[in-house]
């Protein structure tokens, strides 16, 4: 995988669009594998932290053999960007089981809701992110990437071609917005 | 709500965000006039701002001390007051009303006292550290156990310290100068290192755990705390195997390995005690990193930041020994803390302690024999300006280049190890970049595309610039040939890497640099210096493709190999460095095969004289010559040739290697493991570097140095003799040790033979031999009975020699059979006989009344 990897993330510095596409469906599955396992063991009520994942994940690749530096935060943002799907993916599919009691709550980073809730529920984050995506697309993936996958403002500013005081100035909107749209809730 | 409208929502909530909180309402009323929504919009965006925080835990991450000042602990221990919170779990002091004294108690986290393996930890931290008392060390007292009415909270109870840690000293003062530091780094040195003479990984060395604080009022001292994490090496049980993980020990002062998921070892708290003295003598850290991510990036694949670049005052000593510390690779690391320390206390010049006396006292063993009129050429020190590190080929055009790919590392190395004040290491692609302390240069190249249409693509990259000082696509240069060889014009193409290789080195290092031999002045021209070893695009062919086989070491490899450089040298008769390669090959392929011995050995001897007369000022041919002659047991003159080798190339991984194992057949245990210790830095991946430098410590009766440094080399790849060498050392080790981690040490030697066993399938020589001699330390004599039986059986078919018989037979105290052995091997001349003044496994058949006269006829006096 990683071989794949890096080939992407080249064709990704020399500017081709569609490497991001490709990246993240070589990582889903290997996320997917690390979610799975960290739900398998919270048992009762998931509360995942989604940073802690791509952590973990970001780690498990690295052993596995380099990857380059300048590829990183390409390979990062892809990897926040399959982590959202995949918890909001699950949590959707498991409201459709109409099984009752399996609320997937989220511990996102950076991210503290009204009344100093350290949670917030999966479904809704990924309702209001799809709301912010269809006018924001830009702010969205900010999201993802901070709140999703832990990057600093600078390299989040790498992986979007923006300057870091852009991708701050648009994660405070952002994250304003986020925090009145699920309190309305 | 408009585009328009939102972007200027977005614009003032930012504008906004820029001012004091007070002066928001007055901006927003200014900034919106009398559009009421639009201000509420903002004011709502900014109400949500302040309530959603800036990024600080949420409250329910912080939870309160279990438990509560008075509160007494298993009917014993009163709490006075709440210490501080680590992994592991929540430190108290508390009043022992029973010995009415003050003590520190360590209360297991709730959540961990629920988790069998975490507690099996905590018990094992007072089992396996309560009996290294040092001065440096924190002393643990017992386990106790506090019943609440939601279970059993384990604690244990330890020595009070009163003081502050290094953490927060660092935090008021830094960067503490060198004088001020070395006191302090003695003392932890000190402390650790009495934990890895019990085998006792630390694993989470860092200020924090340090404490500087002073006993019965006397002078601060620094006292190492916190082994929670602390292991016993090479104890086999699952007990002693503490699990790895992020959350157990800080990531920043975590040796790179640990990150791969590899095991701690004394390397890996070497590299967290030299991430402790940068901490300490530096005013910013060697890996900056705002996000863990970033942290994991920089610690695998980037060079720290050299400390001397952080403060500038830092002796350049201190800043060489902090950089080797931190090698990326643990086998480039210091062996002991103890070097680390007096590597710091040495300033260059100066005369170094005399580590032979305290050796040969550790060790026991006789005074150095010296070799009589041999003169020793010094071969450190030599000034290095620039340090080059040679990558491997990335080839992605396929197996059939392969050869190629090495080939060319291989001569590109040749070809500039050649020139004065130029270090050459080979170097893997996991390393990049800068994975040597000082290495500043980086060469590397790739190879891909299909026949007909190679890209070989070169640069050279300088890591003190941050820049390529030189690249090139030689895509359309490349000869496609019809014939055998496979690209027709690689001679030029090498010579031109190499030639632009060197003019790029000179304009960045501001010289011109020279052909190092002072032997061949008339030779001063360049062009033939880095020139062709041949003519002859399709000898050279042959002969890259020979040298990739030989490394491969097998006996069927061998013969291959010998096949093809056949071939270089009827292409080209003049091929010097072809015949010097044509007698490495018969020398190894020897020790596989007994019975054509005598024929290897021949051919051996005229290769190295054609190459010799071939090339008088060829390295490779002095040190081939020098070979065959050490298989001859002429000593003295191998060590001419060796030393002829070296004059002509200072830094030449094989003559360094092959010369130290000459050192210590001599008994010569500290030049040998320098030798052994330089060869293995220029070339570490080489398979014989690893499995020379680990015999050679292990003879030295270096032994835990020794397992360290095998362990580390076999990880990830398989060296038959590494492994045959760690199974030795595990075996010796367990059989000097014999307490109870032997049967451990004892297991893990038969494991390695197992393992071997699996290998070599049909043919089992190393894992006979192994087993029988690990059986046999362990005294038991009727396990090892099978395995002697096959290696009598293999002895005397020839397949194996009766040198190793005899260490079987030496080690079961069977003088008489081991001695006959011995001389029957000296009939046969026998190469294995070269040790047998310091091999471990021979020490009791040395007692023997003929032994003298075999040392005797072996000149080895």
């Amino acid at each position: 995988m990683i071989g794949d990897v890096t080939a992407l993330l080249q064709q990704l510095s020399d500017g081709d669009g569609g490497a991001h596409a490709k990246l993240i469906e070589i990582l889903h599955p290997e996320l997917r594998r690390i979610a799975d396992h960290r739900m398998r063991t919270e048992r009762s009520d998931h509360t995942l932290q989604p940073t802690a994942l791509v952590n973990e994940f970001f780690l498990q690749c690295a052993r596995r053999g380099p990857i380059a530096w300048r590829g990183r935060a390409h390979f990062l943002a892809a990897a926040s960007e399959a982590m959202r799907r995949l918890l909001i993916d699950h949590a959707r599919a498991h409201r459709s089981e109409k099984r009752g009691g399996g609320v997937l709550r989220l511990q996102l980073d950076d991210f503290v809701l009204p009344h100093a809730e350290p949670f917030v529920d999966a479904l809704e984050i990924g309702e209001a992110l799809d709301q912010l995506a269809a006018e924001e697309p830009r702010m969205a993936r900010i999201v993802e990437m901070r709140a999703f996958g832990g990057l600093t403002f600078r390299e989040i500013g790498d992986a979007l071609a923006i300057d870091e005081r852009t991708a701050k100035r648009d994660w405070q909107v952002a994250r304003a917005w986020l925090v009145g749209r699920l309190r309305k809730r | 709500m408009s585009a328009e409208e939102w972007e200027e929502i977005k614009s003032l909530f930012a504008s906004a965000l820029a001012l004091p909180a007070a002066d928001r309402p007055d901006f927003l009323a200014r900034s919106c006039g009398n559009r009421d929504h639009l201000r509420a919009v903002v004011q709502e965006l900014l109400d949500n701002h302040l309530e959603s925080g800036t990024g600080d835990l949420p409250p329910a991450a912080r939870s309160l001390p279990v438990l509560g000042r008075g509160e007494l602990v298993a009917n014993r221990y009163r709490i006075t007051r709440f210490l501080a919170r680590g992994g592991m779990g929540e430190v108290y002091e508390v009043f022992d009303e029973r010995l009415r004294c003050r003590l520190a108690l360590k209360v297991l986290r709730a959540e961990l006292a629920a988790d069998k393996a975490a507690l099996a930890r905590f018990e094992r931290e007072l089992l396996i550290t309560r009996d290294v008392a040092h001065d440096g060390l924190c002393r643990l007292f017992d386990l106790v156990e506090h019943q609440t009415p939601n279970g059993v909270l384990p604690c244990l109870t330890m020595e009070l310290l009163v003081g502050e840690s290094l953490a927060d000293l660092l935090l008021r003062q830094r960067p503490l100068d060198a004088a001020t530091a070395l006191p302090w780094i003695r003392q932890i040195g000190a402390a650790v290192s009495t934990l890895h003479r019990r085998h006792i990984v630390h694993r989470d060395l860092k200020p924090s755990n340090v404490m500087l604080a002073s006993r019965d009022s006397s002078a601060l001292q620094a006292i190492v705390m916190d082994f929670g994490l602390a292991k016993v090496r090479n104890a086999e049980s699952e007990l002693f195997e503490s699990q790895v993980n992020l959350q157990a020990g800080a990531p920043y002062f975590m040796a790179p390995e640990l990150l791969r998921g590899e095991k701690p070892s004394i390397a890996s708290d070497i590299y967290s005690f030299g991430l402790l003295i940068d901490e300490m003598v530096t005013s910013s850290r060697a890996f900056a990193a705002d996000s863990l991510q970033a942290l994991y990036f920089a610690k695998l694949w980037e060079a720290p930041t050299p400390p001397r670049d952080r403060a500038s005052s830092l002796p350049e000593h201190w800043n060489q020994a902090i950089l080797r510390c931190l090698s990326l690779d643990p086998a480039q690391r210091f062996a002991t803390i103890a070097e680390v320390v007096t590597a710091l206390e040495t300033a260059p010049g100066a005369p170094r302690k005399s580590l032979r006396r305290r050796f040969l006292l550790a060790a026991g063993v006789a005074a150095p024999i010296l070799l009589g009129g041999v003169a020793v050429t010094a071969v450190s020190g030599l000034p290095v300006w620039a340090k080059v590190g040679v990558f491997d080929i990335e080839n992605e055009a396929g197996e059939a280049y392969e050869h190629l790919c090495r080939g060319t590392v291989v001569e590109l190395m040749r070809r500039l190890s050649g020139m004065e004040g130029v270090e050459v290491l080979r170097l893997y692609r996991v390393f990049r970049p800068g994975a040597a302390p000082g290495q500043r240069f980086s060469l590397s190249g790739s190879l891909a595309g299909a026949p007909g249409n190679l890209q070989l693509k070169f640069q050279l990259y300088d890591h003190a610039a941050e820049r390529v000082l030189w690249s090139e696509d030689f895509g359309g240069r490349i000869g496609h040939p019809t014939g055998p060889s496979s690209v027709s014009n690689l001679l030029e193409i090498q010579s031109e890497i190499a030639e632009q290789t060197l003019r790029a080195l000179e304009s960045a290092l501001g010289m011109v640099l020279r052909l190092n031999s002072v032997l061949r002045p008339w030779r001063r021209n360049r062009e033939f210096s880095i020139g062709s070893p041949t003519s002859s695009n399709l000898a050279f062919d042959h002969f890259l493709r020979g040298q990739t086989l030989m490394q491969e070491g097998s006996p069927a490899s061998l013969d291959a190999a010998i096949e093809s450089l056949e071939r270089a040298v009827t292409e080209d008769p003049r091929f010097a460095l072809a015949f010097a390669a044509l007698t490495q090959a018969h020398l190894s392929a020897l020790n596989f095969d007994q019975r054509r011995a005598e024929e290897h050995g021949r051919s051996a001897k005229s290769h190295a004289e054609r190459a010799l007369a071939e090339d008088p000022q060829l390295p490779e041919a002095h040190a081939s010559l020098a070979a065959v002659r050490q298989r001859f047991w002429d000593w003295q003159g191998a060590m001419e040739s060796y030393d002829a080798a070296l004059r002509l190339r200072p830094r030449f991984p094989r003559a360094l290697r092959w010369r130290a194992g000459l050192l210590l057949q001599f008994g010569r245990f500290d030049e040998a493991v320098a030798g052994m210790e330089q060869a293995h830095q220029l070339d570490p991946h080489d398979r014989t570097s690893a499995s020379g430098h680990g015999l050679t410590l292990l003879f030295a009766g270096r032994v835990p140095q020794a397992i360290d440094l095998l362990e580390n080399a076999l990880h990830g790849r398989d060296i038959m003799s590494a492994r045959f060498n760690l199974g030795e050392a595990y075996a010796r080790q367990a059989f000097l040790l014999s307490n109870q981690f032997s049967s451990g040490l004892f297991e893990k030697a038969l494991q390695q033979a197992a393992h071997i066993g699996r290998v070599e399938a049909a043919q089992p020589l190393l894992s006979t031999q192994l087993f029988a001699m690990v059986y046999s330390l362990r005294g038991d004599h009727s396990a090892a009975r099978p395995y002697a039986v096959l290696l009598e059986q293999q002895v005397a078919q020839g397949a194996a020699s009766p040198g190793r018989l005899a260490r079987v037979y030496s080690i079961q105290r069977d003088l008489d059979g081991a001695i006959s052995l011995l001389e029957r091997a000296l009939l046969a001349r026998d190469t294995s006989l070269g040790y047998i003044k310091v091999d471990p496994f021979l020490e009791n058949v040395r007692q023997h009344p003929r032994f003298p006269s075999l040392v005797a006829a072996m000149r080895l006096t």
